[in-house]
């Protein structure tokens, strides 16, 4: 279940009302418009209570761009849709998109026959695949099915695995499948406080547990997000307890990996959160510009609440994969005691999987 | 759009007018050349009258009226309305003679979308009337404008003369009445500009939020307070005071780690030539560091002096800090 309702009605491109997209979406939900042509310019057209199928015309698989000084963790991105209902208050992609429609490529098809090309020459180096970078991976998952069809595509490769990340617990339809072990699905968690007051459309973060844990049942591996961090009142406790609660609910030797990622954000995000949601409280930490551009924690406050999780995990399991999402290698060796360097980390990751 | 053959001109007496002035447009200070011109060569545009119960009601003119009753004339040239226009006909004629003198200032716009606002509904209001006030056709505009009127005496006052803008004014408004005039009485003693009005303002809501306490808690501390009056400071004196007062009470860490090492790079006693320089907000790559040098001898030595401080503890400490 998540909270946040779904999209209400479809506006298509006309030419491609006959895609498999829109003929799955059509099951589901009513068709508000068809419209000639649904460019970038268009999507603030539509409001959060629409789903638009529209032609995408760039590159469906790209590298995740990292930023220089910081440590990427070389993600392959499937670029299938952007936006998300979900509701979160810090989401980056409410500064990111020009829309609160959630947008799909319609035209998906391409892309997954871009993706079935790289995965043929099935040579290294190894790859990492994810979706969910600018949307949600599971979010509409009973409507698609597009995330059961990348598990499927990715199940027999040797040089890549598949990552899907979610803050629904929306996996039924992944349950049955012939996995191959190359699918990992992750769970975007938070500190109890955090996923009930700012994540409010999402799971409650006991149902994504849940879900974890029947992923694991059927042979899945599971990885955990903790992104973004956020200080608040009581967070020592209430990370200490999401911990706790993860290895109450998945065995340890079924999770891949676990990230580590403080809240950042553009500087335009503070206006958009002090509009649409004026009760939430995120932004009222110390935050400085960092190298990237993005607003962060003050390093000592991020060191101090990565150290405090590290610490936590490896109470309940000392050998644990972690790392951090985009951090500088400075903060990598106040955690940590060394920086992995950027080939390093991918080729943990690497290893992992 | 009215028809001409419904209206008449005739000379008014000042008696036979309302004070009410139901449309009233004009906020804040007069058109510097107003004045001039009406005592100059008197009265050249017309009021804009309605007959109403046997008297006359000012349609548009107000600011005419006021200074043409203070400069002892009585009677005025007048345009007068038919009987029969209605109220939403009458606005628009008065909006209009007045946009057709002068752009209108925000606390302006404010009062013509709450006129405007009895007779239209948001959509018009933002597909009509904001681009006719200048506005961009976007909702948060509207919402925006309208919600000035919250603002008050002081706020609108400030609107008009351009020591408030809209943006900050809206953060105003959002705050408890009793906070909005302390917030407006401190951005009058200081005086900001734009950005700094904004950064003070946010600054101000955050820190009651962080602290739990009412932001005019606040602006009425010792510190600022002693900063506002101390009289040896000019106004940006007293501006740059409040601001730094404000941030160190908002970032307390950050200012901790600034004063840390401000003073370790003080006990470098580093050379008047040479300059290092940590990485912003600690967050940063790289250090810097920057040597002039007018010959080869004063290279060496600054070359010396940093060797020296490399392998002492103070620069490791400041170093270490990032």
């Amino acid at each position: 279940m998540v909270r946040a309702g779904k999209p209400k009605r479809l506006v298509i491109e006309r030419a491609l009302t006959d895609s498999l997209l829109a003929r799955a979406l059509e099951k589901h939900l009513p068709i508000r418009e068809v419209r000639e042509r649904i460019g970038p310019s268009d999507y603030p057209d539509f409001g959060p209570d629409d789903l638009v199928l529209a032609r995408h015309y760039g590159s469906f698989i790209k590298p995740c761009p990292g930023t220089r000084g910081y440590l990427c963790c070389g993600l392959q991105i499937i670029h299938f849709g952007l936006g998300c209902h979900l509701g979160c208050t810090y989401c980056i992609l409410q500064s990111y998109l020009n829309t609160q429609a959630l947008v799909l490529f319609g035209n998906v098809e391409d892309g997954l026959a871009r993706l079935q090309d790289l995965l043929a020459r099935n040579k290294p180096p190894f790859r990492r695949y994810c979706t969910g970078e600018f949307t949600d991976s599971l979010l509409l998952e009973d409507l698609t099915g597009l995330g059961a069809r990348l598990v499927e595509l990715f199940a027999g490769q040797s040089q890549a695995v598949l990552e899907l990340k979610t803050k629904t617990d929306q996996v039924q339809t992944l349950l049955g499948l012939n996995h191959g072990g190359r699918t990992i699905i992750s769970f975007s968690v938070n500190a109890p406080a955090v996923a009930a007051g700012e994540e409010s459309g999402a799971a409650p973060l006991k149902k994504r547990l849940a879900a974890a844990a029947r992923a694991v049942e059927h042979g899945y591996r599971v990885g955990f997000h903790f992104d973004p961090l956020i200080r608040h009142p009581g967070w020592p406790e209430g990370y200490r307890r999401t911990v706790a609660d993860i290895f109450q609910y998945v065995p340890a030797e079924a999770i891949a990996w676990i990230s580590l990622g403080a809240f950042r954000y553009l500087p335009g995000l503070k206006a958009v959160v002090a509009g649409r949601h004026p009760k939430s409280r995120i932004m009222d930490e110390e935050f400085v510009l960092a190298a990237d551009g993005k607003m962060r924690y003050l390093r000592p406050l991020r060191v101090e609440i990565y150290r405090s999780l590290l610490t936590f995990i490896r109470e309940f399991w000392p050998e644990a994969c972690v790392y951090l999402c985009m951090e500088s290698p400075r903060v990598w060796r106040e955690v940590f005691g060394f920086d992995p360097g950027p080939r390093s980390l991918i080729e943990m990751l690497d290893q992992r999987v | 759009m009215i028809k001409i053959e419904s209206l008449r001109f005739a000379l008014v007496r000042d008696e036979e007018i309302d004070q009410a002035t139901p449309f009233l447009l004009s906020y804040g200070l007069e058109p510097s050349g107003l004045r001039a011109s009406l005592e100059r060569i008197g009265q050249i545009t017309p009021l804009i009258l309605q007959p109403a119960q046997g008297r006359y009601r000012l349609i548009s003119g107000y600011r005419r009226r006021r200074i043409l009753q203070e400069l002892g004339r009585g009677e005025y040239q007048a345009l007068i309305l038919p009987p029969d226009l209605g109220d939403r006909e009458a606005l628009g004629l008065a909006l209009e003679d007045n946009l057709s003198q002068r752009p209108f200032n925000a606390a302006e716009k404010v009062l013509a979308l709450t006129h405007l606002s009895r007779f239209y509904s948001p959509t018009e209001l933002i597909q009509t009337f904001l681009p006719r006030l200048g506005l961009p056709p976007k909702a948060q505009y509207l919402d925006r404008f309208m919600g000035l009127a919250e603002l008050g005496t002081a706020g609108l006052t400030a609107l008009a003369a351009g020591d408030l803008d809209p943006e900050t004014g809206e953060m105003i408004v959002k705050m408890p009445a009793e906070d909005r005039a302390v917030v407006i009485d401190l951005l009058n003693r200081l005086r900001p500009g734009l950005n700094k009005r904004k950064q003070i303002v946010a600054w101000l809501q955050e820190i009651g939020r962080r602290e739990g306490v009412p932001v005019r808690t606040v602006i009425e501390s010792e510190a600022i307070q002693e900063a506002i009056q101390d009289e040896r400071l000019n106004t940006p004196q007293k501006e740059k005071a409040v601001r730094e007062l404000l941030r160190a009470r908002r970032y307390p860490r950050l200012k901790e780690f600034e004063e840390k090492q401000a003073r370790l790079l003080k006990s470098l006693n580093l050379p008047p030539k040479v300059r290092l320089e940590p990485p912003l907000n600690f967050e940063g790559l790289d250090f810097t560091v920057r040597i002039n040098f007018a010959d080869l001898k004063e290279l060496k030595e600054s070359l010396e002096t940093l060797n020296r401080l490399a392998a002492g503890p103070d620069l490791a400490a400041l170093v270490e800090l990032g």
